[in-house]
Parts: structure tokens; C-alpha cells; sequence
């Protein structure tokens, strides 16, 4: 294959490398949204702390979440409105803790991106008992898509975490139609393209000096000067 | 170009593949969870890939530079050769 004498890639060469880029990331953008596993490693269940003696349970958006502890076994959500539903069994202690809050929060960089939080007042102190939650992303719909770990915990009254459990969701916005899709891809192609201009001579030609020279233009202006003159 | 080519070569490469590894955790094949997993996750393909364009745009910029330099003397020449005749 030769290339045109501007360089890699010629001006004729850089719409094809650009589009042949946004199919290459559409495509690889496509292949988990028919269902393949993407992370490697098997599934494992959900990582669950509590205090001894209590149980309890976290369905999200109705699967339940004890399968989910690995990217690779996310559960796979739509973007918009999402419902968690805590239940917790606390038979086995004489003595029962008084529920008083219940948190669900998704971690980007190890910090809370959406956090959810219905405070029990007052607090529960039963034996079992349940929590619903509920939010509206519908807004951020068409944001942002893509894996996150979510952390869904229950507090006591004294505000000490009793149960906790964290799990994946893999939230898929239909055809990967977002914000923040569209602008990396965006910038991907324009980083693209500069790398391919800086093999284009034409970044490195000098521009064209103007033939005229500067000296000759004052001679004229003095002759046309004197003869003005009274 | 103000700036080195290598230089913008690596600047581009390193943006390029945070982009890559960011559109990677949005169609579900990273996971950026993680503080300290989430930020090696973009560091080092961001490094990577600033080595990588930034030789490749040294590179590109030497070839260009040469094809330059090449039609340069060539039209110098046919130019003599013009004169000559």
C-alpha cells in the first residue's frame, strides 16, 4: 500500500482512518450488550459483612444480589428508575438491633457517585423487618452507562454498620446512546487525527514569503511625494 | 508546531488511551470502582500510550520533515537545470 506525498495519512486518508476508528470502538462498544462475559475469571458471590447472629437480604431492581460479586456476573440493569429492597432477620439474638437507616450507594474511584438513603424513624427494633428504596435516575439516562460496585448497608441507631453487602451492576443504556459515549469517542478521533497530521508534511511547511520586496515600495512613495508637491 | 512533535505525539496517545480505558468501563469490559485499581487502571495505559505515540509521532515528524527536505532539493535542481538551459 503507498501513500500519497503529504505523508501518513495523505488529506484523502484521514476521513477513512477517523471512520474506520468510530466503527472500531462501536463495534467493541456492542459485543458485551449481546450478553458475553467481558471480565475474565468466574463469578463469585457477593461480599456480605454483618454482625453475627444477623441476616439479611438485598434484591436490586428484583434479582437478587448474592450471585453478583464479580464484574463478570453483574446484574445487568436499564438505566432509570431503580428500587432496592433490604430484608433482615435478627431471630437468632436474644437481644434485636434497632434498624434506623438503610444506604445504597454506587462507587466510582472508590467514592460514592449515587447514594440513596431512607432513614427508619423511628427505628425498627422487630425481629425481621424490610426496606424499600427507591430513586429516578430517568434524568441521567442518557449520561453514563457501564459497570459500577454498588454497596447496599444497614445502620443501627447508633449509627454503626451492622450488615453490608457489595455487589456489581452492569447498567446498559439501549444502542450505548450517552453523553459521555459520543464525547470520548469524539476526542479519541481528534487525538487520532492529530497523531496522523503530525506524519502530514504540510504541518511543517514554512509559509510563502511575499515576492514584492519591502525596499521598493518607499522609493515610489518619495517619487509620488515630490511630485505631489507644491 | 510550537511544541515537539514527540511530545504532542505523547500527549495525544496518553489522552487516547484514557479514552479507550474510560469508553472500556462504559461498555462494561473495566471495572473503575476501586480507588487505587481505578486510577492504575488509567495511569498506566496513559503512560503507555504517551511512549508509544510519542516515539511514533518522533517518528511520523522525522519522515515528514525528510519528504520535505526531499522535494525541497529536488525543485532546487530542476530549477539549476531550467537555468542551465
Amino acid at each position: 500500500m503507498s501513500f500519497p506525498r503529504g505523508g501518513f495519512p495523505g488529506p484523502r486518508f484521514r476521513l477513512p482512518v477517523g471512520a474506520a476508528v468510530l466503527v472500531a470502538l462501536t463495534i467493541l462498544g456492542a459485543v458485551p450488550a449481546s450478553g458475553a462475559t467481558t471480565f475474565a475469571g468466574a463469578a463469585r458471590p457477593s461480599n456480605v459483612t454483618s454482625v453475627s447472629g444477623l441476616t439479611a437480604s438485598l434484591s436490586f431492581s428484583g434479582f437478587t444480589t448474592t450471585g453478583a460479586g464479580s464484574p463478570s456476573s453483574a446484574l445487568t440493569v436499564s438505566p432509570g428508575s431503580v428500587s432496592a429492597s433490604f430484608h433482615w432477620d435478627d431471630t437468632a439474638r436474644a437481644q434485636h438491633i434497632p434498624i434506623a437507616q438503610a444506604q445504597i450507594a454506587a462507587l466510582v474511584f472508590g467514592f460514592s457517585a449515587f447514594t440513596r438513603v431512607q432513614v427508619l424513624q423511628p427505628a425498627n427494633s422487630n425481629a425481621t423487618g424490610w426496606v424499600n428504596l427507591s430513586s429516578d435516575f430517568s434524568i441521567v439516562r442518557f449520561l453514563a452507562e457501564g459497570v459500577y460496585q454498588v454497596v447496599g448497608s444497614l445502620t443501627a441507631q447508633d449509627g454503626s454498620t451492622v450488615w453490608q453487602e457489595s455487589f456489581y451492576v452492569h447498567v446498559v443504556s439501549t444502542y450505548h446512546l450517552v453523553v459521555i459515549n459520543i464525547v470520548l469517542i469524539l476526542i479519541a478521533v481528534y487525538e487520532v487525527y492529530n497523531i496522523a497530521k503530525l506524519g502530514s508534511t504540510r504541518t511543517y511547511k514554512k509559509p510563502e514569503t511575499s515576492p514584492t520586496p519591502p525596499e521598493a515600495v518607499p522609493e515610489e512613495m518619495a517619487k509620488d511625494a515630490g511630485k505631489e508637491g507644491p | 508546531m510550537s511544541e515537539h512533535p514527540a511530545v504532542s505525539g505523547a500527549a495525544s496517545g496518553a489522552i487516547l488511551f484514557v479514552c479507550i480505558v474510560l469508553l472500556g468501563q462504559q461498555f462494561g469490559y473495566v471495572d473503575l470502582s476501586g480507588l487505587v485499581t481505578g486510577i492504575l487502571y488509567l495511569v498506566v495505559p496513559a503512560i503507555i500510550g504517551g511512549v508509544i505515540f510519542g516515539i511514533l509521532g518522533g517518528v511520523l515528524a522525522r519522515r515528514a520533515r525528510r519528504k520535505l527536505l526531499a522535494a525541497d532539493i529536488k525543485a532546487d535542481v530542476v530549477a539549476a537545470k531550467a537555468e542551465k538551459k
